[in-house]
This record gives structure tokens, sequence and C-alpha cells, in this order.
């Protein structure tokens, strides 16, 4: 197994983010996009985890699901993990929760 | 709970049936609202359709021709096409409807070419081939044109029905987490299909039944909802494309193979050969491939991931250039990461996914629903393809949407305007935040799971009355925890465990309906398929379903014939196929 920390920024919409890393485990030669970390987070071990996920295509077509990975804008659906770990943070000043932003 | 501003209709979903019901509402003259649970143009399974490398928008060959778009099929006619699409669904398909839809499919196709549309060319002999974003694009162009307002980032909950008429519907605000009730003289629903009740789908996390469920609570009646298509293969291993339909299309195309964890192909240990060439070179593939897998992936010869591999030959770097050449797209995008994984000399796991729902909201040829002011369109709605779905999802979509916009301007124009009762929004209301009031219960990620578990267990390709009954039971159970449900963070702004609990609430309700509707139904017809029924049986089941409300009523109908009808035999299930297969143009 592969473990993976996530070091997540949290709560920006407050003024009072936070950052909280989780650890995902996954199998030796998986291949995982941050948006399976998310999911498997929020499946997991944090159900209050929000990013975008009520209308998400997950093949990199109708690009909405947004965030900054390691400082840089990416789909999380096509953005794929290679390290032991990861930043993530919400993609523009507009958060509405978590890594949710207006869009 | 916040009232809106009154509309004459009300569209629920912005996919390509939300949106040609919404346009032909408008130029009927009807004051118009659409609800996107997404963004306006890109949510719903239109973007997805044909892996957004090829979507197909069929229509007779004919009318192909005179349109100056191909010269394959200029013998063809709307009546064979008619006639076609009546045998696809092994006669459960109401035939009115079906004639619409041949009837209506080139002014469609050409209204779109008209508002911008680019056709990247033919598809078979009665389709064109174009992008999904390229449909969306070109209906809302023409929404835009239209002024038609619309909200978005918004889920739509329930129907509200005042004196035995819609009255108007109650979303939520997924951003500020605020209800809303819209009053509305009429509703069309556009809500797509329920590939949300099924941990392995294809479609896009939008689409989780809301239409039906919602219609069911408010009175109207389902129809068809055991007949789900799966689509043969879709990627389940690695994670990180999962649900991606391209090995199908690769397939389709002719490329790569099917192989069983001890690297055997399997097709021959289920179809002649000629049935097999059947399923590989027809439009059929979809229902016979998907039959084939999951009886690989039920034996032995399943591999680690729990499907069967899907492999490629890329070398001699010949059979690679054609591969590139047939299909380009794949050099780029997500479709260049998914070849990384066949470059390194490895491949993908396979298995058949709920892919399209037949079965949904039962409506006549209007699109009107039994509940007065209840309108449908596109996949949401069940009866046009009855037992199976060879032709294309976007042709029903453009056609039924059209239909049902104007239908629902029709009836608003004679409608009083109904305005729900303060006693019935609370109570509305009341269910919706039910989960915020209660501490210490089952989490909805958890009950999603459980409910995902039941449908996988009997809802998939192959069914039983066992397994059914079982699943019937424990939806009964999953009804109940859901009673008790509570939430880990309370905030109403875009809390996701409480959309869950939303979406679950209507996935316990078309999961239960469709569970109910494949236990009774015991025979193998189309994508329906009992292990413990291998036969079609047009003696006793040449029908319909349907659910008449959330406790488990139904009732048989005849089905609506006006000029293809079956003989009435009970053949087995793989012959029969074949038999049918046999009436085509």
């Amino acid at each position: 197994m592969r473990e993976i920390a996530v070091k997540i920024l949290r709560e920006a919409e407050t003024g009072r983010g936070h950052y909280q890393t989780y650890t995902v485990e996954v199998d030796d030669h998986a291949v995982v996009s941050v948006m399976t970390l998310l999911e498997k987070i929020y499946t997991t071990q944090d159900h209050t985890l929000a990013f975008f996920s009520h209308a998400a295509c997950r093949q990199a077509a109708c690009g909405k699901c947004m965030v900054k990975v390691n400082g840089a804008v990416k789909l999380a659906c096509k953005e794929k993990v290679t390290g032991d770990q990861i930043t993530l943070e919400p993609y523009s000043p507009k958060v509405v929760r978590d890594l949710l932003c207006e869009n | 709970m916040e009232r809106s501003i009154p509309y004459d209709v009300v569209i629920v979903g912005s996919g390509g049936g939300g949106l040609r019901a919404a346009i032909s509402a408008a130029e009927s003259g009807a004051k118009v609202l659409i609800v996107a649970k997404g963004k306006i143009n890109r949510s719903g399974s239109t973007l997805l359709a044909g892996a957004n490398l090829s979507a197909d928008i069929a229509c007779d060959g004919r009318s192909l021709y005179e349109m100056g778009l191909s010269e394959w099929n200029k013998d063809d006619s709307k009546d064979k096409f008619f006639e076609d699409v009546c045998h696809e669904g092994f006669y459960l398909g109401n035939q009115r409807l079906v004639r619409r839809f041949v009837d209506d499919a080139p002014d469609r196709i050409r209204e779109l070419m008209d508002w911008g549309m680019e056709v990247l060319g033919l598809e078979g002999e009665r389709g064109i081939s174009v992008f999904g974003s390229a449909i969306l694009d070109s209906l809302f162009r023409r929404v835009r044109e239209l002024g038609i307002p619309y909200v978005e980032n918004t889920v739509f909950t329930d129907l509200v029905v005042e004196n035995g008429a819609v009255a108007g519907c109650t979303c939520v605000d997924l951003l500020s987490g605020d209800i809303r009730y819209i009053p509305a003289k009429a509703v069309v629903l556009a809500t797509g299909g329920s590939h949300g009740i099924f941990r392995n789908n294809s479609g896009p996390s939008d689409c989780c039944g809301e239409g039906p469920a919602a219609a069911l609570r408010a009175g109207a009646e389902l129809i068809d909802m055991e007949m789900i298509s799966f689509c043969p293969a879709v990627i389940l291993y690695p994670e990180m494309y999962k649900g991606n339909i391209l090995p199908y299309i690769m397939n389709t195309t002719g490329y790569g193979q099917f192989i069983n964890k001890y690297g055997k192909t399997f097709t021959q240990r289920y179809l002649s050969p000629r049935v097999e060439a059947l399923a590989l070179d027809t439009e059929w593939n979809k229902m016979l491939l998907s039959y084939v897998m999951q009886k690989e992936i039920n034996s032995r010869r399943c591999n680690r991931y729990g499907g069967v591999y899907y492999t490629l030959a890329l070398s001699p770097q010949e059979l690679r250039e054609e591969l590139y050449n047939d299909l380009p797209s794949l050099a780029k995008g997500i479709y260049g990461d998914i070849m990384e994984i066949f470059h390194s000399g490895r491949c993908v796991t396979c298995a058949p996914f709920a892919h399209y729902f037949e079965g949904g909201v039962r409506v006549d040829e209007n699109m009107a629903a039994s509940l007065p002011g209840l309108f449908g369109a596109g996949e949401c709605t069940g009866g046009m393809f009855g037992a199976n779905r060879v032709s294309a999802a976007t042709t029903e979509m453009l056609v039924e949407g059209n239909i049902a916009g104007a239908s629902a301007a029709a009836y608003a124009r004679d409608a009083v305007p109904g305005q729900a009762s303060e006693a019935h929004l609370k109570e509305l209301e009341d269910a919706l935040l039910l989960p915020f009031r209660t501490t210490g219960g089952p989490s909805p990620v958890e009950l999603r799971q459980e409910l995902q578990d039941i449908t996988g267990s009997c809802l998939s390709v192959l069914r039983t009355q066992e397994k059914l009954d079982k699943g019937l039971e424990r939806i009964g159970q999953l009804r109940e925890a859901l009673g008790r449900a509570s939430l880990a963070a309370q905030t109403r702004k875009y809390n996701r465990e409480w959309l869950d609990y939303l979406q679950l609430r209507n996935g316990v309700v078309t999961a239960g309906a469709t569970i109910l509707a494949a236990s009774l139904r015991k025979e193998s017809r189309g994508v329906h398929v009992r292990e413990d029924c291998c036969y079609t049986d047009n003696v006793q089941y040449l029908k319909n379903l349907v659910v008449t409300d959330c406790q488990g009523g139904t009732r048989w109908e005849e089905p609506v014939h006006t000029a293809v009808r079956p003989e009435p035999v009970r053949r087995d299930y793989i012959p029969y196929v074949e038999e049918v297969i046999e009436k085509l143009s």
C-alpha cells in the first residue's frame, strides 16, 4: 500500500482558514486522481469536507471541479496524484465552503 | 421557505431535454424558468453522450439524404425506422410515442444545425455524429436568444400539488442552503436517469432520479422501471477512470478485445457465432455484450478487480497508427491519459455499468403525466423505447423536450395559477430538513453505500427472484433508517452529506420501484434478464408494468400498439433476440 498525505485548506470562507491533513491509503500501482482522494476522504474519514461534487462529469468534460493542486489550478478529476503528499486549496478567492468556490 | 415569483412553466433539468423544452415553452409564449442542478449548459448526461467523442443523433436515412447529410441510406423511410424501433423495444414501446420520435427527428436535427451545431460526420446509416457539448451549446445559444431565465447549482426536491394539480416545485439552492418554493402552473421534469442509485454507473454525478421519485410521491405514475440498459464495457479499474465508456467506444469501432483472468476470450461461450456477429456488429451490442460480460464476471474467471480485462494491440507500430488514425481524439486530454496505461504495457478492467434508464414517469404522446400540470422529457420519462433502447437517447430528449415544452405552455394558458398552502410547504420543508433535527443516527454516506450495495446485488444485468426479494426487504429497512439519519455538519451551505440525504430520499423511491418491477416481471425481455426465467413470454408478459404509488402499488397495462404486434409466443431469451433481430430492415 502507498500512503498519501493530503493537506487541505479548510474554512477559508470564514476568514479563519486552516490546513487539515488526511492520510489516504491506495494500492501500490493504483492510478488515482485528486477527485478520487477527495471522495475517499469524504466517504471514509470526514463527512464535513466540501468540494465540487453535485454535478460532476468525472471525465474532464464539464470543467467544474477546479481546485488548486500544489499551487496550480487543475481539474480534480483529471489531475493524477503521483507523489506521497499533495496540497489542495480553493482555486478562487470566492470560497463558498472549503474547496468549493462560486463559479 | 422562500417563495419566488410565479412562472407559467418551470423546467427541471438543463441537459438537452430540459433546454429543448424551455425553448418550445418560451416560443409558445409561456413565462419560463429553468432549474439547473449544476451549470446551465454543462449539466446532465448530454455532455457525456458518446464519451464526448462522438454522440449520435438518430434519424431515418431518407431524411438525412434530403438534408444533404448522407447518400448512404436514401431508400430508408420513416416507416422502416418506426418498425425497427418497435421491434428493438421488444414490443413494449408506446407506438404513438415512437411515431412522434421518427416523424419529428429530422426537424430537431435541422434546427440544431440552424442554431449553429457542427456536424462531425455520419454515425451508421441512421445518424449524424456530433459532440455532446455541441448539442448543449447550440440549445443554450437559442435559450439566450429567447432570454429565458435560469438558476444554477439548484437541486429540485418536490412537486407541489394543490387541489389535485401541480402548483409548482420546491428546490434547494446548494450554495446557500436556502429552500425555495417556485409557484408554477406547469412543471416539465427533465432530470435525466437514475444513475446515482448504482455504484457502477456511466453517468455524471447529477443524475440521481429526482424526477421519477418526486413524480411518484406527488401522485403521478411510473412505467417500465425494470428496464435499465447497461453499457457493457466501462472502466472499473483504475479507479481514476471509473465510469468512462472509452473501451466500449473503441471495441465498437473494432479495436481491442475482452479477456478473462486467464487471458482467454469468452464471448463464444455464451453466444453462437451468428448471434456473436450480431452482438458485435450491430447496435444491439450493448444488451448482448452486457449479458456475456456479466456471465463471465459471475464465473471463477472473473479478474481480481471484479471484472474482465480490455486489452489493446499496439504492436506492430502499424496497428497503433490505424487506431490513432480512426480515433484521433485518443491522442489528447483525458483519453491521452487513459492511453498511457496501454502504452505502458498494462490494460484496464471493465464491467457492465448502469447506463440508460428506459423506464420513468409515465407520459402520453403529448408528454403529459397522469397528474394535471406535470410533463416530462428525456430519460426521466418512460414508455418510448419499451424494453430496450437501441436508437439514440439524444433524439429522444430533443423530440420529447420540444413536445413537452409546447404541451406545458398550452396547459398553462388555460390553467388557474395554484399557490401552495403554508401548511403543505411546511410539511415539505420538514421532510427536507429532517436530518438536521436528528442526532446520533446513521450518516447518509453509509446509507448511500447500502443503497448501492442493494442495487449492485439485485439489479445488475442478471437478476433472480431470490435476490430481488431480498433487495426489496433491504430497501424497506433502508427507508426506515433514512428517517433516523443525522449529519456531521450542521451548516446548510454546500453540505454534501445533506445533498446525499436529499438524493437518497429519491434513490430509495426509484430503486424500490425498480426492484419491485423487476421482481414482478418473471420473464426475460430486452434488457431485463432473469436467470430464473430465461425466456421471453408474449403470452403472459406482453404488458407494461405501471408503478402507481410509493407503497408498492402496481398495475399491468396493455402496451400502446398502433401497427407492430408480435406473435403470442414464448421462446428462450437469446433465440428470441435472434428472431427479433431478423425482422429489422
